[in-house]
């Protein structure tokens, strides 16, 4: 292969510019968000088991991501952890509520994919009933709030409450 | 009837908002480039951009059209899209960029002259490269746009059973950001270049920055989804 141009230097020094612009901090998260990208390896900690034994019966919600996290899965997970930590902080310590953040891509968890129907992140809130799935939720529209904090915790809030509060 | 109407509006709200999101945010700016790289004809940008359009909204209709008559079939069919065409994607966006850099040749012993066939096939392509530039990008779903798409515009078309309207309006709000700032950045570079009597020579420079965009957005995308480093 004969590469007949003196300015390929010159174009591999553009191309090495536009990739470290775009790697920039903020430049992916492009529209200003209040909060920065959250720390997902200490939320994933944060495992639905590692709660205290709430009886008969627990609301569990579930954050699903992949291996790859993009700025706005990061803000999902971390608007949905504070949306169950600050509405449901009673719930949550005796283990009425618990909050567990999934990585799909690993063997033990893949068949969340088929259990939810899950095509993307996703927020599910699931009841369950002495160690059974009595009923879940797909929280659809975590993605059309997520540019509003306030409306995002609202909404999760909202759904988790309305299973809380049936039996 | 106020309902469908209504339906329809968030449709193309969907799509806006998609576009704006952060996650398509590399194809979007390498989209604006194509379009608006030939900034010596105007006629030609604003067929670039309606052909994009076309591109995405016939690839939601067919997706929406046969998704919504079968939908067990979603999960399946948005995990694919999202994990082999971003894999897929990176390596292409490499190639055209490489093609449309005509200043760097290549001599490749013992191909008869294929890359420069290949590369008058793409500038032959010309505009129509764009709608064709259209599909490969709505089919690269990332995850704001698979939620957006198969959930809430899902959502619905299902209930308004619109298989091909909805979706047709999504596609259109997808393009009309990316449409909006290429149009705006080439006819304002037209104006500046005519002022300067240097339309050429800004044309010259367009086609190559679009080139390197290109390539930028390929490693972008090679780094993110085949070797997982960022």
């Amino acid at each position: 292969m004969v590469v007949r141009s003196n300015k390929s230097v010159k174009i591999l020094t553009m191309i090495v510019v536009v990739l470290a612009i775009t790697q920039a901090p903020g430049f992916c998260a492009g529209i200003t968000a209040k909060d920065g990208p959250v720390e997902a390896t200490a939320l994933e900690k944060r495992d639905a088991g590692q709660h205290k034994d709430a009886g008969d019966r627990s609301i569990v919600v579930y954050y699903f991501h992949g291996t790859n996290r993009c700025y706005s899965c990061t803000r999902l997970e971390k608007l949905t952890y504070l949306a169950v930590a600050e509405g449901f902080e009673q719930e949550l310590a005796d283990g009425r509520v618990k909050f567990a953040a999934l990585n799909v891509e690993q063997d033990e968890n893949k068949h969340f994919i088929k259990d939810y129907k899950l095509y993307t992140k996703s927020v599910i809130v699931s009841d369950v009933v002495q160690g059974k799935e009595n009923r879940w939720k797909n929280l659809k529209r975590v993605w059309e709030q997520l540019r509003d904090e306030q409306a995002f915790k609202d909404y999760v809030q909202k759904e988790v409450r309305q299973y809380l509060r049936s039996e | 009837m106020h309902s469908f109407v209504f339906a329809m509006g968030m449709s193309l709200w969907f799509g806006i908002l998609t576009s704006i999101s952060p996650c398509p945010l590399a194809t979007n700016i390498a989209a604006i480039s194509y379009i608006g790289r030939r900034v010596d004809r105007a006629g030609s940008i604003l067929v670039s951009g309606f052909l994009y359009m076309v591109g995405r909204m016939v690839t939601y209709t067919a997706l929406g059209a046969v998704l919504i008559s079968s939908t067990q079939l979603i999960p399946d069919v948005a995990n694919f899209l999202q994990k082999y065409m971003n894999i897929a994607l990176g390596p292409v966006l490499i190639v055209i960029g490489i093609f449309l850099l005509d200043i760097l040749k290549l001599s490749i012993p013992g191909s008869g002259g294929a890359y420069d066939r290949m590369q008058q096939r793409i500038e032959r392509t010309g505009i129509w490269g764009a709608g064709l530039l259209g599909v490969v990008f709505a089919l690269s779903f990332c995850p704001v746009s698979a939620a957006l798409f198969f959930g809430s515009l899902f959502s619905l078309a299902l209930v308004n059973n619109s298989a091909f309207i909805m979706p047709s309006l999504y596609g259109i709000g997808t393009a009309i950001p990316v449409m909006g700032f290429a149009f705006l950045l080439a006819f304002s570079t037209q104006l500046v270049g005519r002022a300067f009597g240097r339309i050429s020579l800004f044309e010259f420079w367009a086609r190559r920055i679009t080139a390197l965009i290109f390539i930028a957005a390929g490693i972008y995308y090679c780094l993110q989804h085949i070797f997982h480093v960022i």
